[in-house]
């Protein structure tokens, strides 16, 4: 065997060489890339695809497309590329397609031309000619072809082979698309598609719902069940999109938790401890108080964790966390959170470039855990920063972080905030700034420390850090001033420690918070007056006035801000003190800086505040006179308005102010619902919806009894000799035997794997038995249903019996179900074979009627 | 809902390689996403910024009238740009991971994704986007299904074209019949085998004195099967709870290992990747094999520090180790001497000569990137620790090194979670005994040590 592979070997390399030189020789080979098109390759399209040769045509098609990438105009070679429809050739079909698909809308004329091959072709042995042709059919949106399209939507959604039958589904999006009107003959049609035992189509089905009829949620009543049963086994896309689909019914559909939501367990008596203990029999009451319906979605979708597709893994995270209870030994919300951290932490690492997954994780992470923060309490180690991370992973571990302090890990917090400061990222480290100030304000034991280090920032080089810390600070002066916390110095202390440093910060947002700062807390107690021995100013600290003289003297140079908050700082002390004639000279001096500061804003504010104490000056100026005042009054005689007294005044200028919290303020698109792409864009995209509320008058479990479930698939006539010995659907003994011994007793007996329907019979002579035996081993979802609770509905006692009296079961109304036509059939049904051999010349002879009726 | 746009593949330059038909948008639609991602990104090459991985991107809505817009998500990779446009509310994560398929997909087609490969095989991704995506749907994803239904460009192919003998070829097998979507029918190999790549990394943040603060063990399984027939495979651990969290690829019957933690399935041919897991630490948690002693001290304009490794692996040595260190934005030069060990000159590496070097590896010192390098080719927990010692200068009053320093290493055939494979019994319709191969190799991921 490897002397044939080494000559195989030889033989190639042999050819290579000498075609090589081949293709050097004759140059303009066609086999090198079509892709370079230069004007002379396109005239000669035309001519290749005349050819009668199958690879000159091929080229020629080749060349189109190349075209078309390039943006090139190649609409006038239609109706030389419609002839090639008839290719024998699956590839030059497949261009053909792909050329059709592209213009057909604007050659609709010529488009009925090829109408006629697609519609034969739908009746090809080979799915995927079958699959193909309808595709086409369906993409081409010529409304006069609606009927023609209709028709073989019918016909095909019956087809055996599952990849044909969910191309149907998507066409039925497509024809929806192009004439609503269509809505009720494409329901039943959906219908037929969702009831497909094969896990396979799954996810086409739900697509082609969500895009006819999203609101019909009643439609998948009698589906639900079987919808969840296929979820393991569907495939990766279907899956997250089931997941959504499934989220929203439960809502709308089913009865809420007791402690659903946001409901922080710890706030409620848990009881779920003591309700199992280990090894024990699996009881009834393990899923009390949740609707079993939603129980068994929870159930079922939890293998979905495990994914490894991140977008499966996320959609599963978002149902758990807006459907399930928030504590439940099984299927608790807390189950959400490994998962996701493992997705957000093992994809920033590995090879390069998942990091996009990594990033949006750690941002739907930090939301999640700034709605409840409770889930993620214990994991708050897996959110410590690294310097490493991307600068938007950062913030975002830093908002879960913030969101996740609390008394216990206060300590921690601190310590790690701390260190973040120190990062080199700016943005980081500001972030970092932000979160010392709010924990300060929160958890009075760390606060002292906190403050310490709020302090040391002043004196830090980094500008911008400086005047987050200062910001900070002046918030945490606010709120300490009015919640009179003993572990802070008082206010008026740390502003006076502040107002030291002003001379170290250069920021100029920062330099007008400590000049309003001190302007806030300028007035000295009324006792401690005589303390100051007739130095500095009635009724103002003894440290004030010179904040103010050094504010004035380097007025020019401050930035607006400051310059803003200066002129604030001299009125409130104005207010504070009319009578000291100090102030007022330096004020005086001011004001005229200010009127004439090339910022008009500065101006504007100045001439503001100047009218603003009139009534200041008023009052002063009757106590004291002089010719100053007399020409003052004067020049503002006939200046209307009202004049504020002092008092009026002081309450304008001197109110306390709310005190926003940097930290919890609204970040952009937080409006939308947590793991949605509107979030992350932080713009409302279309079809966005808010996952609806719980319902308040949830539906009876009866109407998702559904028969069809346990029905068995007809088998079609004539079909291949089966080897599949288990049917999908009905149990077989094997099967239920198997799935008894399955139920674990640890109590947390997994979802079992759904028997896969995609069985070995179709077409190909390979057996495979024994893949498809031993998958069948697996535990029966039903079984492990009746396992769980003695009282679900009759739907699982009736599989209960299955193996019994396996079609003992009331046949769905004709009309509501088409019999499903998978190829999963085995020779021991040859009884049933016959009837529903019956069962399905009659469907058909119905199908062809109504066919009939279209047309 | 749950739709994509499509998607477009640009040049390094981001001019258009390939684009998918946007039947639902106006013509100019691909362009429009072209446009505001050529320019957000220019935007934050100046600005030296992180790109967002979803960049708004203003549309028309179809309707005409309203203005709307779409996400517009994007990849790169090899230099190439990978957008996917998305108009409607989706799983965010959804266009991700529909790129990462496509990728691999792609990569499994052309071997490398390069600018010329695509070129030379546009035909052929025309054809994949058309099977992958229907209208924004995801369709035929397997890569196995898609290999039947568009034909990899093989390289008797190619011959056949270049020969002149009508390159086209009919699938073996009828496509859309597989049973399993992950295997294709009646693989056949001369030789029979299986080989298991266990692979784990460590991330870890350990403070000045040496506590692991927060740890995490990240590993994969990646497998390389060449069986034949449909073998299906047991593949047991002797400690499997060490396998706390894991991704599965779909073969893995979910079912069997929630019960008896066993990996049973059928695997698919070729290489693909079976597991991937985050280990729980074990209680000792001190799981990281190496010692660091570090020390920073910042003057005005300068700094100095002193680093003392050891390694605490009994069994194994560290190899490659390197450690970097970001000094801050002003660092100008650096002077420092490595002491260690003198090792015979068979274990060092050709890196050597580099400046820098004594016994105990060598050190560089970027002045571009401000990083400093230490590289040591291995270390046995035996020899005497290797130390760096030295001094930066800064251009800045108050130099701002990182905080903390990177540490890289890789351990062969050592697993940090300690994960033993106990056995794997092949089962199904085989007639044959499969040589079979387990290789473990662990390596550093994120390790960082605060000063």
């Amino acid at each position: 065997m490897a002397a044939l592979n080494r000559l195989s070997q030889r033989i190639i390399e042999n050819f290579q060489e000498t075609t090589r030189d081949l293709s050097l020789l004759t140059g303009s080979n066609p086999s090198s890339t079509p892709y370079d098109l230069s004007d002379d390759r396109l005239k000669e399209i035309s001519k290749l695809l005349e050819s009668r040769i199958e690879r000159e045509r091929l080229e020629g098609m080749k060349r189109i497309i190349a075209g078309i990438s390039k943006g090139r105009d190649m609409e006038s070679f239609f109706a030389q590329v419609v002839k090639n429809v008839v290719s024998q050739s699956i590839e030059i079909r497949k261009l053909v397609y792909i050329y059709l698909l592209r213009f057909a809308s604007t050659n609709s004329d010529l488009v009925l031309l090829s109408i006629n091959t697609f519609q034969k072709d739908l009746s090809d042995p080979s799915p995927l000619i079958r699959s193909m042709s309808l595709r086409v059919l369906t993409s081409i949106r010529v409304p006069v072809i609606q009927g023609i399209v209709m028709l073989g939507l019918k016909k095909l959604v019956t087809d055996r082979n599952p990849w044909v039958r969910k191309t149907v589904a998507g066409g039925l999006a497509k024809v929806y698309e192009m004439d609503s009107s269509s809505l009720p003959q494409l329901i039943p049609l959906l219908q037929t598609l969702l009831s497909s035992p094969s896990p396979l189509t799954l996810g086409a089905s739900l697509t082609a719902f969500l895009e006819i009829c999203p609101e019909r949620l009643d439609l998948l009543h009698p589906y639900y069940r079987h919808i969840i049963k296929l979820l393991v086994d569907a495939d990766e896309w279907g899956q997250s999109v089931a997941l959504g689909v499934l989220t929203r019914y439960a809502r709308v559909m089913l009865e809420q938790p007791s402690n659903s939501g946001s409901t922080n367990p710890a706030s409620i008596s848990t009881n779920t401890d003591d309700k199992k203990a280990n090894g024990g029999v699996e009881s009834e009451d393990e899923f009390s108080g949740i609707d079993e319906d939603l129980a068994m979605l929870l159930h079922f979708s939890k293998p979905l964790f495990q994914s490894r597709n991140p977008a499966v893994v996320l959609a599963t995270a978002n149902a758990y966390y807006h459907l399930a209870p928030s504590s439940h030994k099984i299927i608790g919300q807390d189950l959400l959170v490994k998962p996701l951290l493992r997705l957000a932490g093992s994809s920033s690492d590995e090879r390069l470039g998942k990091e996009e997954v990594g990033s949006l994780t750690w941002d739907v992470l930090a939301s999640m855990a700034e709605e409840r923060p409770w889930l993620f309490n214990k994991y708050q180690q897996a959110f410590f920063l690294y310097t490493s991370d991307l600068p938007s992973i950062q913030l975002a571990k830093l908002r879960a972080l913030i969101a996740l302090v609390n008394q216990e890990n206060a300590q921690i917090s601190i310590r790690e905030f701390k260190h973040y400061i120190k990062f080199p990222e700016t943005s980081t480290a500001e972030e970092a700034v932000k979160a010392i100030g709010h924990i300060v304000r929160n958890q009075p034991e760390v606060a002292a420390s906190g403050l310490r280090s709020l302090m040391k920032l002043l004196k830090s080089q980094r500008d911008s850090l400086v005047a987050q810390a200062v910001i900070e600070l002046k918030s945490v002066i606010l709120s300490s001033s009015l919640t009179s916390t003993s572990t802070l110095p008082t206010p008026q202390k740390l502003v006076a420690k502040l107002a030291k440093q002003l001379d170290g910060i250069i920021n100029s947002k920062a330099r007008a918070s400590v000049y309003w700062l001190v302007g806030q807390f300028a007035a000295s107690d009324a006792a401690k007056e005589s303390e100051k021995q007739g130095l500095g100013w009635e009724g103002i600290e003894l440290w004030v006035p010179d904040i103010l003289r050094k504010g004035i003297k380097g007025f020019t140079d401050e930035g607006e801000q400051s310059k803003l908050q200066i002129l604030t700082l001299a009125t409130k002390l104005l207010v504070l003190s009319p009578s000291s004639n100090q102030l007022k000279l330096l004020s005086t001096y001011l004001f005229s800086l200010a009127r004439y500061d090339l910022n008009y804003d500065v101006r504007d504010r100045a001439r503001f505040v100047y009218a603003l104490l009139k009534g200041v000056r008023d009052e002063n100026a009757s106590t004291m006179n002089g010719d100053e005042t007399k020409e003052e009054e004067e020049e503002e005689e006939d200046r209307g308005g009202v004049i504020l007294r002092r008092e009026q005044v002081k309450v304008v200028i001197l109110g306390k102010r709310e005190i926003g919290d940097s930290v919890t303020e609204k970040r952009v698109g937080d409006e939308y619902q947590v793991g949605s792409m509107s979030r992350i864009a932080g713009k409302r995209l279309n079809g966005y919806e808010e996952i609806p509320d719980w319902t308040d008058d949830p539906t009876d479990s009866s109407l998702r009894d559904s028969e069809f479930e346990n029905v068995q698939p007809p088998t079609p006539i004539g079909a291949p000799t089966p080897t599949y010995p288990i049917p999908p659907t009905a149990l077989s003994s094997q099967g239920v035997n198997i799935s008894r011994q399955g139920v674990s007793p640890a109590g947390s007996s997994p979802a079992g794997s759904y028997p896969r329907n995609m069985t070995p019979a179709l077409g190909s002579g390979v057996t495979n038995i024994n893949v498809n035996s031993t998958k069948g081993k697996f535990q029966d979802l039903d079984a492990f249903l009746n396992s769980e609770s003695e009282e679900e509905s009759e739907e699982e006692s009736d599989s209960d019996d299955g193996p019994s009296a396996p079609r003992a079961v009331t046949a769905p109304p004709r009309s509501a179900i088409v019999p499903e036509y998978d190829e999963d059939t085995s020779e021991s049904e040859s009884e049933e074979e016959e009837t529903d051999d019956d069962d399905e010349s009659q469907s058909e002879d119905e199908h062809d009627e109504r066919a009939a009726l279209y047309r | 809902m749950t739709r994509i746009d499509g998607i477009i593949i640009l040049d390094s330059n981001g001019k258009p390689l390939i684009s998918s038909h946007f039947p639902l948008h106006p013509p100019s639609y691909p362009s429009l996403h072209i446009d505001s991602f050529n320019t957000a990104r220019k935007k934050a090459i100046t600005n030296d910024e992180e790109l967002e991985p979803v960049i708004w991107v203003n549309t028309l809505a179809r309707g005409g009238s309203s203005m709307s817009g779409a996400g517009l998500c994007h990849v790169q990779r090899e230099g190439l740009f990978f957008l996917v446009p998305v108009g409607q509310e989706v799983n965010p994560l959804f266009a991700f991971s529909f790129l990462d398929s496509f990728l691999d997909t792609l990569k499994d087609y052309l071997g490398e994704i390069t600018e010329i490969a695509i070129k030379d095989n546009f035909d052929i991704i025309y054809m994949l986007i058309e099977e992958m995506l229907d209208e924004g749907h995801p369709m035929t994803m397997e890569t196995n299904m898609l290999k039947e239904i568009v034909l990899p460009p093989t390289l008797m192919r190619k011959l056949l074209n270049v020969a002149g003998v009508s390159g086209l070829q009919t699938p073996t097998t009828q496509p859309f019949t597989a049973p399993i979507p992950w295997r294709r029918p009646g693989v056949r190999h001369s030789s029979n085998e299986i080989y298991f790549d266990i692979e784990e990394s460590l991330d870890a943040i350990i403070d000045k004195r040496g506590n692991v603060l927060s740890s995490a063990i990240w590993g994969r399984i990646n497998c390389n099967s060449r069986l034949s027939g449909n073998p299906d495979l047991l593949l047991s651990f002797s400690n499997p709870k060490v396998l706390d969290e894991c991704a599965f690829h779909p073969c893995i019957r979910y079912n069997k290992w929630e019960k008896n933690r066993i990996l049973s399935f059928i695997p698919p041919d070729g290489k693909f990747r079976l597991l991937e897991y985050q280990s729980v630490s074990s209680s000792s948690k001190n799981q990281i094999p190496l010692g660091v002693k570090a020390n920073l001290v910042i003057e005005p304009n300068r700094g100095r520090f002193s680093l003392t490794l050891s390694s605490t692996l009994p069994s194994r040595p560290l190899e490659d180790i390197v450690i970097s260190i970001y000094l801050g934005k002003g660092a100008t030069s650096v002077s420092a001497t490595a002491q260690g060990d003198r090792k015979p000159i068979g274990i060092r590496s050709e890196e050597g000569i580099a400046d820098g070097h004594v016994g105990g590896g060598n050190w560089e010192f970027d002045p571009h990137t401000q990083v400093l390098k230490w590289k040591l080719s291995s270390l046995v927990s035996t020899e005497r620790s290797p130390t760096l010692t030295g001094s930066f200068v800064s251009n800045e009053l108050q130099p701002t090194p990182s905080p903390s320093f990177n540490v890289t290493f890789n351990i062969q055939h050592h697993s940090f979670s300690n994960l033993r494979v106990d056995q794997l019994k092949v089962q199904g319709d085989v007639m044959y005994k499969p040589f079979k191969g387990v290789r473990q190799l662990g390596r550093s991921g994120k390790i960082e040590v605060r000063w």
